[in-house]
């Protein structure tokens, strides 16, 4: 046992503040998953703070398996890897269990497992595997691979349906090509393709809650009559409404944790899973809300740091991988909650309540520790690779 | 650049990159939080916060003796929370226990109340029978609705003078979020005394329906609202209604408008306007009905004016009772023209210009008297300004100020001597006469006599004392003078005269002038005041309009005046005159 503490203090190496930085996230979490049920007769008595402690330990015990694992042994099973999440996620097909409406998750012994959160690190080790050395991704030809790998995944979670997770697809596959040397044009034109094909998804491939969920989003930006206003917060609108109304009558500091009258009249749906960060915005304020994005932003930017100095690109690409998933999760979720996105089911990394997702947030954050503490120390001078091209 | 360094240099843009978007939610967040913390902090309160409003006993309004006016009864409203009533079998059970116990409505409109998603029903409004008020709450309790079904108390406003009243009293607005208040009359004028304070109940709610308690004791605390006692006497008022309603009907007319006051100290014992409404089942109102006219129009006083205008004169020394004027055989050139006189005369004495309504003996009297003394007697008695008497939507009449009289001849002057270019409301016209019949003292108009606080303490608005505009002998003199306006025996009015007592008064008819000086209709006037010498009473009704065959002052609102004036004397006991003469009965 001490071996092992030994063995991690060393091998964290310069890396303990990614720790320190996730673990302050996780207290939040952890606090304001119990200040958002302390109060709700749905969930007063489950102890669902304690429950979560649980799943965080066991999260972390995943961590600390994944980061000892070398990761560059990880690359001749990238593509298994890959290949059994995306068979986890066709499974919630034939197994999957019905939850509000939606099939995601797949009912083990003991705990239910939601594939499709296992895909994204699936997907990250697969695309870093794809496009490490890979010379052509600065044609058009080469990123077809890569869209490939992404995209046919991301249909599948789509349809299951879980939009919010296969959100999450776009922005890993042009994070990693972007990091792997595709040319800049390629992607502002994919870009601006995806941006002018939005009202054809929206009216060939969203569902019709979803559709209305965008509605109310942009209905937020057109100003309307009192009346008006009033009709739609009591119907579709209500989820965006009441987020907005929480986060905004948390003022500068807020009332305090588990304070917060709004959060104590329990009129916001999820607010222990996807909508906890309202939660925190109203109790905390605005000093807790931005507190909270200062953290997140230390902990990717700690991330990137780690990727930019890994010479070698399948341990770089995984790093980036990962932080980039960190920050869309990150922006998406706190995008909704405070009325910039439309609304799409997502949870708050380290944050929410939940198993598959918290133990995917620490296998991600275990790779990046891996990476960081396995890396080849550099021998040769920078001039070197310079000399080489 | 190699490999590596492309990397890292795209490294350097992510950053850029997620700093950016991170800002932007800062951004985001300090627009919500800080710059419109106020509109979200109050939808907070809006959506969590529910008060229930235990609504103070409204305080009644009595007249003099007493009578009641304007009171509430407590009666309860049956509400329902379908939510709660829970699932289908429950709501149909509910629903046929509500038939049962003779909730108006059929068994079918209940389902549908009971269905809806709404918290908050109503199933029968303002229930007055408190026993059956009891046997609904013990038969739902029995059957286990108590928590869905709430009964609220609701007090019910009657007015038990009807459309008599209406004006003064007012109205009870409809019941809205913050409870009835008064729209009109009395009770709005003194909604604060008369509402009292509400018992409010505070309660925090979540999604489910839980409430807690988050006021306290005081803002619980109920505190029934004070009784009012009017100044109004209910028989003189309905009278006075009743009069002016009848010459109304035989007239035509399109309003009328009536007060009825103690000259002594500006009591006002009736005070009415038509048309009205029935307070108790009003339904859409016009504007017209709406106003009180007795305080918010603006009449030509005609012929009535001048015995204001002759007592300005005679406390101005310019005359006295028996100056002769020339009166130029009913024509006379003012300027750039004529004045015509009905009875024409060659001259008359001061007396005989008020009897004979001497339109030039008037003028020339005015331009005697001249603009500035004319103006600032006006001004004292109150035309032109608000009377402040206790009651809403006080208009101030029309008196032009001096510097927009014609100066170049005598037009204006000449004018107010005969009661044109000046707008009065008849209240202004009756505190005017008060003046006339008590000697001289201006008087401050009181419609309210006492309040009567819930625990009993009686507090009185504090009233400007009366003082002294004219002399004595300028009292003396007009009064008389006004007297023999009615008691002449060549005059005209001497069928208004009340058999037994000595009665003063004027009658006046004024034309409504198009833009062409085309005749669109009249204002008829009689303003009366007695029993002489210590007149108890000032009477006046202006009728608006009347049919253009029949038009006269003497004949639309004398012999109503009269009625009510010689109504009054009986009902308040007075003393027959000593010197009065017998009436033409």
């Amino acid at each position: 046992m001490r071996r092992l503490v030994t063995n991690l203090v060393l091998a964290l190496r310069g890396e303990w503040h990614v720790v320190l930085l996730a673990l302050a996230i996780q207290v939040v979490g952890l606090a304001f998953i119990w200040s958002a049920c302390v109060h709700d007769p749905a969930w007063q008595d489950a102890d669902l703070h304690w429950s979560q402690l649980k799943r965080v330990a066991v999260a972390m015990g995943a961590m600390l398996i994944t980061m000892s694992i070398r990761y560059e042994r990880l690359g001749p099973y990238a593509y298994a890897l890959y290949l059994l999440a995306f068979l986890g996620v066709l499974a919630t097909y034939v197994i999957g269990v019905d939850v509000n409406h939606s099939r995601r998750w797949i009912r083990l012994p003991g705990f239910q497992l939601q594939p499709s959160e296992f895909m994204k690190i699936g997907l990250v080790i697969g695309l870093a595997r794809y496009l490490q050395y890979r010379r052509d991704v600065g044609s058009w030809r080469g990123l077809i691979g890569p869209f490939l790998l992404t995209t046919i995944p991301m249909v599948a979670v789509l349809k299951a349906p879980d939009l919010g997770t296969s959100l999450l697809f776009i922005p890993i596959l042009l994070a990693m090509v972007y990091a792997a040397g595709a040319r800049a044009q390629h992607l502002r034109l994919l870009l601006v393709l995806g941006l002018v094909s939005l009202p054809a998804l929206y009216f060939g491939f969203l569902h019709g809650y979803q559709r209305s969920r965008v509605d109310v989003w942009l209905q937020q930006w057109v100003p309307t009559t009192v009346a008006e206003r009033r009709d739609r917060e009591l119907a579709e609108g209500y989820q965006m409404t009441h987020a907005k109304i929480m986060v905004g009558s948390g003022g500068l500091s807020g009332e305090g944790l588990g304070q917060g009258p709004v959060n104590r009249g329990n009129l916001l749906p999820e607010k222990h899973t996807d909508f906890i960060f309202p939660v925190i915005a109203e109790e905390w304020g605005l000093l807790g809300s931005t507190g909270l994005i200062v953290l997140y932003g230390s902990l990717i930017g700690s991330c990137l740091g780690i990727a930019y100095r890994v010479r070698e690109p399948f341990g770089r690409l995984i790093v980036l991988g990962v932080a980039t998933l960190f920050t869309s999760q990150v922006f998406i979720n706190l995008g909704m909650s405070v009325g910039l996105l439309p609304i799409t089911g997502l949870t708050l990394p380290f944050v929410s309540y939940g198993g598959s997702a918290t133990i995917v947030a620490y296998i991600g954050l275990g790779l990046v520790l891996s990476v960081a503490t396995h890396h080849q120390p550099v021998v040769a001078g920078e001039g070197f690779s310079e000399r080489r091209s | 650049m190699d490999e590596l360094g492309i990397a890292r240099q795209r490294f350097r843009i992510m950053c850029f990159g997620l700093g950016l978007l991170f800002l932007l939610l800062a951004g985001r967040l300090f627009d919500l939080q800080v710059v419109r913390y106020d509109v979200y902090a109050a939808d907070a309160r809006r959506y969590h916060e529910t008060a229930d409003i235990d609504p103070a006993p409204r305080g009644s309004v009595f007249d003099l003796h007493g009578e009641p006016l304007a009171v509430s009864t407590k009666t309860m409203t049956l509400t329902v929370d379908p939510i709660a009533v829970g699932p289908i079998v429950r709501k149909e059970g509910l629903a046929d226990l509500l038939v049962e116990l003779g909730i108006p409505f059929d068994r079918e409109a209940l389902l549908e109340r009971l269905y809806r998603s709404s918290r908050y029903v109503v199933l029968e409004r303002r229930i007055e029978d408190a026993a059956r008020v009891e046997r609904i709450r013990s038969t739902l309790r029995r059957e286990g609705f108590h928590r869905a079904v709430r009964f609220e108390v609701e007090y019910k406003r009657a007015y038990p003078l009807g459309r008599d009243a209406v004006h003064v009293v007012g109205v009870l607005g409809e019941l809205t979020d913050a409870g009835a208040e008064g729209l009109w009359g009395i009770e709005r004028y003194f909604e604060s005394i008369l509402h009292g304070r509400d018992g409010r109940w505070d309660w925090e709610r979540d999604a489910v329906g839980h409430r807690r308690f988050t006021g306290d004791a005081e803002s619980v605390a109920v505190e029934p609202g004070a009784d009012i006692h009017l100044t109004l006497d209910a028989n003189l008022q309905s009278e006075l209604v009743r009069e002016m309603r009848q010459t109304m009907e035989e007239n035509e007319a399109a309003g009328a408008s009536g007060v009825l006051l103690d000259p002594r100290d500006g009591r006002i014992l009736a005070l009415a306007s038509l048309p009205d409404f029935d307070p108790d089942n009003r339904g859409a109102l016009t504007k017209t009905q709406i106003r009180n006219r007795a305080i918010s129009s603006s009449l030509g006083p005609g012929s009535s004016f001048k015995p204001i205008i002759m007592a300005a004169a005679l406390e101005a020394g310019v005359v006295n009772p028996q100056t002769a004027i020339e009166t130029d055989d009913g024509q006379s050139r003012f300027g750039g023209r004529t004045i015509r006189d009905t009875h024409p005369h060659a001259r008359l004495s001061a007396t005989d210009i008020l009897v004979h309504s001497s339109n030039i003996g008037m003028a020339k009297i005015a331009i005697r008297l001249g603009r500035e003394r004319i103006y600032a007697f006006e001004r004292a008695l109150g035309f032109g300004q608000l009377s402040e008497i206790h009651l809403p939507f006080e208009e101030k009449g029309k008196l032009n100020p001096l510097a927009q009289w014609s100066r170049s001849d005598n037009y204006s002057t000449a004018s107010h001597g005969f009661g044109q270019e000046i707008g009065v409301t008849p209240l202004q016209l009756a505190l005017a006469y008060a003046v006339l019949a008590n000697g001289g003292f201006k008087v401050a108009p009181r419609i309210v006599d006492k309040v009567v606080a819930p625990d009993g303490r009686v507090l009185r608005p504090p009233v400007a004392p009366p003082y002294r505009l004219l002399s004595e002998r300028t009292g003396e003199w007009i009064r008389e003078m006004t007297a023999r306006v009615i008691e002449h025996p060549e005059g005209s009015n001497r069928k208004l005269a009340i058999p037994g007592y000595r009665t003063a008064g004027k009658t006046g008819t004024f034309e409504i002038m198009g833009a062409g000086r085309e005749v669109l209709g009249h204002v008829a006037t009689y303003v009366c005041f007695g029993p002489l010498p210590d007149p108890r009473i000032v009477a006046v009704i202006m009728v608006e309009r009347p049919n253009p065959r029949r038009h006269f002052g003497g004949q639309v609102a004398g012999p109503a005046v009269q009625n009510v004036v010689r109504h009054s004397f009986e009902y308040l006991g007075l003393p027959r005159s000593a010197a009065a003469e017998p009436g033409p009965q």
